[in-house]
């Protein structure tokens, strides 16, 4: 069974890691995390992106946030670029979520088909 | 509709950071042997007033301006109800609020609790600054984590929003819980 003394050998991984990193993230992205959104599945999206930069330390940050009005269109996620261009992905589960990421964080090719238009 | 408690807890557990809660406990009960399930959280944000406490059960009533409804309390009253159980919302303001549900662990209609270390990470992961208890009891087994007691065992230069520090946590609550569940202890 794991222990908090398990946590220490984390602790100085990540703490290299975070010495390493410089300046803001290229990306912001922001999961929607209202009633709305965790009831249509956004833990679950929120859940493979935390794994998806665990593993593939991408050049972005995670946050949630509330309703952003769209009720009928959760899970919602949003990519926020350096100036500030937001594109909207609409109905994203966990599969969808990891290929944002990939495509859109890590690539910077937006992916239309999910996005909202 | 929201599918375990989990999701109602990490929805719940919104309310506490929106209301700039410091501290936020979460205490869970599971007792098969006496029929016993109960979810209670309490924080220290700014309370609610008579009025605002009548409010927040109704569902055409909201804080946000993004939408005119509010069903996260509402949805967890609903749950409790349909198990014939007793829900109770109390809170003063600039002090906090405390929301609990008590029920049969056998009625037909309970959700599962869910994966709760997974709701346990998002917590953290939502306000990094806020402490975030968990007493979670099976029977008479405990399982206690301290968000605080977390942060002092990265130190300074690593948070707990850390994706790899959050995955670890997760894992380290659905172990402890999922041990205590099958008959044994935690530690």
């Amino acid at each position: 069974m794991k222990s908090l003394a398990d946590l220490q050998k984390l602790r100085d991984e990540a703490k290299k890691r975070v010495s390493m990193r410089e300046g803001e993230a290229s990306y912001r992205v922001l999961v929607g995390m209202a009633t709305c959104g965790i009831a249509a599945g956004a833990r679950p999206v929120l859940n493979a992106m935390v794994e998806a930069c665990a593993a593939n330390h991408y050049d972005c940050t995670v946050t949630q946030t509330g309703c952003i009005g769209m009720c009928t269109y959760e899970p919602i996620v949003e990519v926020i670029d350096k100036d500030g261009k937001k594109t909207t992905y609409i109905h994203v589960d966990a599969k969808k979520a990891v290929e944002i990421l990939e495509s859109h964080v890590k690539n910077g090719i937006l992916l239309e088909a999910y996005s909202l238009r | 509709m929201m599918q375990d408690f989990a999701m109602h807890i990490l929805d719940l557990a919104h309310n506490s950071i929106r209301a700039n809660a410091k501290t936020l406990d979460l205490r869970i009960l599971e007792d098969p042997n006496n029929d016993r399930f109960e979810v209670e959280l309490r924080d220290d944000g700014c309370g609610m007033d008579e009025d605002m406490l009548k409010k927040a059960r109704d569902p055409f009533y909201t804080t946000r301006t993004t939408r005119k409804i509010g069903l996260g309390i509402p949805l967890f009253e609903g749950t409790a109800t349909q198990c014939q159980g007793e829900f109770t919302l109390r809170s003063v303001v600039n002090q906090g609020t405390r929301i609990s549900a008590s029920m049969k662990y056998s009625h037909i209609d309970r959700p599962p609790l869910g994966d709760l270390g997974s709701t346990v990470a998002m917590i953290l992961q939502a306000n990094p600054k806020m402490r975030f208890r968990l007493d979670y009891t099976y029977e008479k087994q405990k399982f206690r984590l301290d968000s605080e007691e977390i942060q002092a065992t990265l130190g300074d230069d690593v948070t707990i929003d850390e994706p790899e520090i959050l995955l670890f946590i997760q894992d380290y609550v659905r172990e402890h819980i999922k041990t205590l569940q099958q008959g044994g202890k935690s530690e």
